[in-house]
Formats: structure tokens, C-alpha cells, sequence
């Protein structure tokens, strides 16, 4: 057929002649598209790294590259003028463990629901879908004031003890849908293994552990990242929970927007030069785990 | 004594149906039940709903009966959990209720019953499975099924600063709270202002950000392009990066001392950056709606992105194949296979994102702290029904938050649960 796209690649040796570029059309408007689009992600992405290596005491900075630049300057006054170093951890810690405990809730009755078969299991399973409709935020005051009845933000551990109210919620929040990913993925995996399994003698705990585990290790990887990933990147638990608390208790997030939006003490580069740090474990644990997030994401899309 | 004679007594005094048919243990434990149930309704339900509606002297009705004495917060939290435990309390009558009629009917048929040592035994498997799961059920009541129902009924009291308890006692206000959103005249119009707002982006950022992530994933896939492994890879970068982080830096980049006037806007146009002339994206509110729209769009395209992509690689090439030969050419191929197979797919997609974004306070508050109110209206521009629902929250209006965030869960809600009973998400074995 004569058309553009269907077009066979031309040898790049060829010269750039009238027919050239006419019969490519189609093929030269995509390349020009994507790139264009490649260009809008990329460049705000670079330009941030950039000014994270750029000292400047002018409020903004006309150049791409920096005009001043060194390696350091702007993560030594991060981390002697901010509290960053203690908002990272705050950051990491919270989300690794609601990670572990998410994960083993998640895992352990998954297998509970593919493989036991008792009266309430119906209900359980259709809970966790109505739970799941409840968006995450709107019990947010009545858990401000559950912790403030409680007196979490009076007690002398102030932040430890909203830390482990954070998980628990976090934790709490991270099992509906991720349950019902992982109950379809031991669905997916025959159960006349497990049969089998049984008349060799093996208890439900070695089937469990033995068998099932190691087959479901792609989903687990998922939901470990999906649980991870989570508490990061949310902004609203943290600034709403922790608003009135010292500068060392806050989260990433709170703390970075907090660097960008004090008047006083708002320093661009500096800003740069934390987020730049701050994105470097996601991404990479993104990168390294893409084809299991996407795989899981399309499973989960099919599952509905 | 009929079957219906003993259900109805046990379930009023659950064990007595039992105790009527000689069953020792079952009357035993039917009792001590009930008997703990009369206790904690007499130690704990009944002082709360006591308290959940004062009349004071000067004719207010309160919850609780004395400033510092009573922390109202505290005893609607004990009423929701005593209104939830009566129920739990009924559901163990019916369950009584059933067994006694069920024990009953068994007497009747055969002349004799199973014995409460084989009905224990035949339930031990069903009690495993509820026990591995319990904890979790546990944690899902208390801080999300609970909260979401306390949160519903600050709706009704006027909790808000200053009236913080145990300091103060809050008042129940009906419906006032609602009320004031169509009555008021200012707060009316600044609603439905906010209401547009709310539907125009909820509608243009996933409308964006389907459309971006479809046409990329169709060009990138296009068999004639190389490197594709590139282009992927820098696709999902938006998606790889915390949002918050990208939302900070955007807010940076689209400042009057950000990237996009010091650099890119002298790019195109020539001239020299000047900070007069600089404009502010997010101090004008067409500007900062305009601007919040593509931001979004930006990211939240790798999503739909890499599902469009997985959609495209399934599509067999036979199909194409038989297309030519039959005189197809690139468009109908696009118009007739291809897009047909994408919108299949990605409609679902649709829903996930409309309720994503309608729900999307993440982006809406941050980018809203870099607005400016203007002067005499309530709100700012780019508040949208739930980013307000959070930030009167921050501003410690706790009830009018509460409204914004019933509506907010309530028109998600009715989407979720609409599209789930359209595909029978309920009914369908397989996922159940």
C-alpha cells in the first residue's frame, strides 16, 4: 500500500532530497512529536538537577547550565541549615515499615481468601470493596481528634507516638485493594497443586510457605513497591497530622514544601538539591522493579 | 411451641429458645451473653448516648453536659462505637435466634439434634480463616471505617476553632452547616463558582491526560520508529517521580522567577527576562488554571501511557494483515482496528481518572498555596470542592471541611459503586 506509515525505514545514508522528506511526512511528524514531548518531560527534570549544583545569590538564574557551579555547596547548607537529614529519615522509616506490615497483612490473607472456604468469606471480600470506595481523606478530622482525645500530641514522645498512628493508617489504608491484587493472583495459580501437595501430607502452613509463596513472589514484589511508594509521596496525612510539631518531625513532603513556600527562609537551589536527593530511591526502585508494576498494574486493570 | 415461637424468644433472650429445648450449654453461654451485654450497655453505651444530647439552660443542645468535665469529641466517637456494638448485639440474637429454630426444626424432623460438641467442631474451619484476619479488619475499622463515620457527623456540630474540646462543648447545628452553602448569598455563589471549577478540571485534566497517553503510545508504537526503548523510558519518568516533588518544582518553574519566564519564554520570543514584565502563573487565575491543568496532565499520562501500550502489543498483526489485503490503508487501520481496541480499553480508565482527579487534593492545595485569594472572596481559584474539604480542615474549620468532604465522598462513592454494579463486579464469581 502507498502510504506513509507503512513505509519501510529508509537508509539513513541516503540524502535529504524533496522526495525524501515528502514520502516521510507522517514518519518525521511522529519523530518531531515525540521528541518535543521527550523535551517537555526531560527539561524541567535536568533543569532542577542543575540548579541543585548551582550557587547563586540572585533570586533566579537565566542560564541552563549553572552559572556558579559546584558539587557540594548546596547539600552542605541542606544539611546544616534544614533539618533535611532527619525529615529523610522520618520519610524512609515510615514508609519501610508500613511496607513490611502492609505486606505481610496483604500476603497472608490473600492466601486466606483463595484458598479457605468459610461463610463469611463473601462478606469479608465484599467489605474490603465498600471499604475501598471510602476515599482516603475524608476521615482525616476525625483522626486529628482521635489522636488529639487520645493525647498523642500531649504525650513527651509527641512525634514517635504520631509516627506509629501514621503507620498504622498507612498500614490499614494499603490492604484493601492490594489484598483483593493479591487474592486474584493466588487465584491465578491452580489449586490442584495444592491437592497434590496434601496427599503427599503436607500441612496448610507448608503448602503456604512451601508452595504457594515462592509462586506469588512477582505480586508480592508489587505491592511491597505499591506499599512503599505510598506513604512518600503523600503530602496530606503528614502536613495535616504533623502541622504543629518541631521542624525535625516533619516528612519530606512537608518539609520540601515548606522550603519553597517560607518567605523567609525559601532558598531555590537548595530546594533543588533536596528534591533531587529525595527522588533518588523512588526512581530507582521504580526503574528496577518497572516490568512487576506494570505487570501487576495490568492484572489489577483486568481484575477491575 | 412452634419453630417461629422459639426464634422470636431467642431472639429477644438469646439461650432461653435453648433452655426450652434442653440444651444446657448452649442456655449457658446464651446467657452470660446476654449478661454481658446488659454490662456493657449498662458501662458504657447507655452514659454516652446520655451525653450525646444535652438541652442547657440557655436552650443550646450540646454533647456532653460540662465544659472539661465531658470531651464531647470523645463521647461521639463511644456513641458511634455504642450505636455499632447494638447492632453487633442483634446480629448475635439472629444468630441465636436461627440455631434455636434450626435445633428446633431438626427435634421435629428426626426426633433428635446434632450436640453443641459436633456443631463447635464443624465450625472450627470457618474460625481459622476469620482469625488470620481478623487483625486486619481490626485496623481497617479503626482508622478508616470509623473515622469516615465520625467525620460525617462533625457535619452536623459546629466544631471548629475556637470551640476545640475538651475546652468547649461542641452543639449540634443540624443541618445549618449545609444550609449556609445555598442560603447565604455570598457563600452560594462562591459554591457553585467552586462547584464549575471543580467539574472543568476534573473533566479537562483526565480528558489531557487520556488523550496525551493514548496518541504517545500510538506514535511511540508505530513499528517504523526506533528507539523505542528511549522514548519509554523518559515517558514514565513523570510517573517515577514522587508527584509531590514534580508539583514543588513546577510551582518553581511556572513562578515569576522560574524557568519558564527566565528561560524558556526569552527563548522563544527574543527578548530579555525582566522580572516587571515577568508573568505569574499562578497569580492570575485563568493563568493558574490553565497551568495546573497541563501540570496534571503531564502527570498522569505515563499511566494511561503504558496501559495503551500493553493494549497495542496484544492487538494480533493478522489483523492488519487481512486489513490490507482486503485495501485498508494506515487511517482506516488506525480508525477501524486500532482505536476501536484502545477505547475498549481505556474506558474503564476513564472513571479511575475522572474519580482520581475529582478527588485529587495532592495537586489542587499545593499548587493553591502559590495562589493569591483575591480580595472578598472566600475561596482561592483553584479550590476545588475536596482540596477545600483539606484546606479548611488546616484552617481548623473542621465542620465545614466535614461538609465539603461528605459531598466530595459521596459523589465518588455513587461513581465507584454505579460503574462496579454496571460490570457486575458484585455478582461475578470470579472476583468474589
Amino acid at each position: 500500500m502507498e502510504t506513509s506509515i507503512n513505509q519501510k525505514p529508509v537508509p539513513k545514508t541516503k540524502s535529504l532530497n524533496r522526495g525524501f522528506l515528502v514520502r516521510n511526512m507522517g514518519l518525521i511528524a511522529s519523530y518531531a512529536f515525540l521528541i518535543i514531548m521527550a523535551i517537555v518531560i526531560i527539561y524541567p527534570i535536568l533543569l532542577t538537577i542543575m540548579s541543585a549544583f548551582n550557587v547563586s545569590n540572585t533570586l533566579y538564574s537565566t542560564s541552563f547550565f549553572p552559572q556558579n557551579f559546584s558539587f557540594t555547596e548546596n547539600f552542605k547548607s541542606l544539611f546544616n541549615d534544614t533539618a533535611y537529614l532527619s525529615w529523610y529519615t522520618n520519610t524512609f522509616l515510615l514508609s519501610i515499615v508500613t511496607m513490611i506490615l502492609s505486606t505481610i497483612i496483604v500476603v497472608v490473607s490473600g492466601f486466606v481468601y483463595s484458598r479457605y472456604r468459610y461463610t463469611s468469606r463473601k462478606s469479608a471480600l465484599m467489605s474490603l470493596l465498600i471499604i475501598q470506595i471510602v476515599p482516603s481523606g475524608s476521615g482525616l478530622i476525625a483522626l486529628y481528634a482521635m489522636a488529639n482525645s487520645i493525647g498523642i500530641y500531649s504525650s513527651a514522645n509527641a512525634t514517635f507516638y504520631t509516627y506509629i498512628y501514621m503507620t498504622l493508617i498507612y498500614t490499614a489504608l494499603g490492604t484493601t485493594m492490594n489484598t483483593l491484587l493479591m487474592k486474584g493472583y493466588y487465584d491465578s495459580i491452580p489449586r490442584d497443586l495444592d491437592e497434590s501437595a496434601k496427599i503427599d501430607g503436607a500441612t496448610q502452613l507448608q503448602i503456604f510457605t512451601e508452595i504457594l509463596l515462592p509462586l506469588v513472589k512477582p505480586m508480592i514484589v508489587v505491592i511491597a513497591i505499591f506499599c512503599f511508594l505510598g506513604p512518600i509521596g503523600d503530602i496530606i496525612m503528614p502536613k495535616f497530622l504533623i502541622a504543629s510539631m518541631s521542624s525535625d518531625s516533619k516528612t519530606l513532603a512537608v518539609g520540601l514544601m515548606g522550603l519553597i513556600n517560607d518567605i523567609k527562609d525559601s532558598n531555590y537551589n537548595v530546594f533543588a538539591a533536596g528534591a533531587v536527593l529525595a527522588a533518588i530511591p523512588p526512581v530507582l526502585v521504580f526503574y528496577k522493579f518497572q516490568d512487576y508494576i506494570v505487570g501487576g498494574l495490568t492484572s489489577g486493570g483486568v481484575k477491575g | 411451641m412452634s419453630q417461629r415461637f422459639i426464634f422470636w424468644l431467642s431472639m429477644v433472650l438469646p439461650g432461653s429458645g435453648h433452655m426450652l429445648l434442653r440444651r444446657v450449654r448452649e442456655t449457658l453461654f446464651g446467657y452470660s451473653l446476654l449478661a454481658l451485654e446488659i454490662l456493657v450497655f449498662i458501662q458504657f453505651i447507655l452514659p454516652n448516648f446520655r451525653l450525646l444530647a444535652v438541652e442547657q439552660p440557655n436552650g443550646k443542645i450540646t454533647i456532653g453536659a460540662e465544659r472539661f468535665v465531658d470531651d464531647s469529641f470523645l463521647i461521639m466517637v463511644g456513641s458511634t462505637l455504642g450505636g455499632l456494638m447494638l447492632l453487633m448485639f442483634i446480629a448475635f440474637h439472629y444468630a441465636f435466634a436461627r440455631d434455636a429454630k434450626d435445633v428446633k426444626r431438626q427435634i421435629d424432623v428426626n426426633g433428635y439434634a446434632i450436640t453443641f460438641t459436633e456443631k463447635v467442631r464443624g465450625l472450627s474451619h470457618e474460625i481459622v480463616p476469620n482469625l488470620i484476619t481478623a487483625p486486619k479488619f481490626i485496623l481497617l475499622f479503626v482508622f478508616a471505617f470509623l473515622p469516615a463515620i465520625v467525620s460525617i457527623i462533625v457535619a452536623f456540630t459546629n466544631y471548629k476553632r475556637p470551640v476545640l474540646p475538651p475546652a468547649f462543648l461542641l452543639e449540634w447545628k443540624g443541618l445549618s452547616n449545609f444550609e449556609r452553602l445555598f442560603t447565604n448569598e455570598r457563600a452560594a455563589a462562591a459554591f457553585q463558582e467552586t462547584l464549575v471549577w471543580t467539574m472543568t478540571w476534573t473533566f479537562c485534566a483526565s480528558a489531557l491526560t487520556i488523550v496525551l497517553g493514548t496518541v504517545l503510545a500510538v506514535v511511540a508504537n508505530n513499528k517504523n520508529i526506533r528507539g523505542k526503548k528511549f522514548f519509554r523510558t523518559v515517558y514514565i519518568l513523570p510517573w517515577a517521580v514522587p508527584a509531590f516533588l514534580t508539583i514543588l518544582v513546577f510551582q518553581l518553574f511556572f513562578s515569576k522567577v522560574g524557568g519558564m519566564n527566565t528561560m524558556v519564554i526569552p527563548f522563544f520570543t527574543g527578548n530579555e527576562y525582566d522580572v516587571s514584565t515577568a508573568i505569574g502563573f499562578f497569580l492570575n487565575a485563568d493563568y493558574a488554571k490553565i497551568t495546573i491543568i497541563l501540570i496534571q496532565a503531564w502527570l498522569g499520562f505515563p499511566y494511561v501511557f503504558i496501559l495503551v501500550t500493553g493494549v497495542l502489543q496484544t492487538i494480533p498483526d493478522d489483523l492488519y494483515e487481512a486489513s490490507s489485503i482486503d485495501g485498508g490503508n494506515a487511517w482506516s487501520n488506525f480508525f477501524d482496528i486500532t482505536l476501536p481496541l484502545i477505547l475498549i480499553s481505556v474506558a474503564p480508565v476513564f472513571i479511575t481518572q475522572f474519580t482520581f482527579n475529582f478527588n485529587n487534593v495532592t495537586i489542587v492545595y499545593m499548587l493553591g498555596e502559590a495562589t493569591v485569594q483575591t480580595i472578598g472572596s472566600i475561596y482561592k481559584p483553584l479550590d476545588t470542592i475536596s482540596s477545600l474539604g483539606f484546606r479548611l480542615m488546616m484552617d481548623a474549620k473542621y465542620n465545614e471541611a466535614a461538609v465539603y468532604t461528605l459531598i466530595a465522598s459521596t459523589v465518588v462513592g455513587a461513581i465507584v459503586l454505579y460503574t462496579w454494579i454496571k460490570a457486575g463486579a458484585f455478582k461475578n464469581e470470579e472476583v468474589m
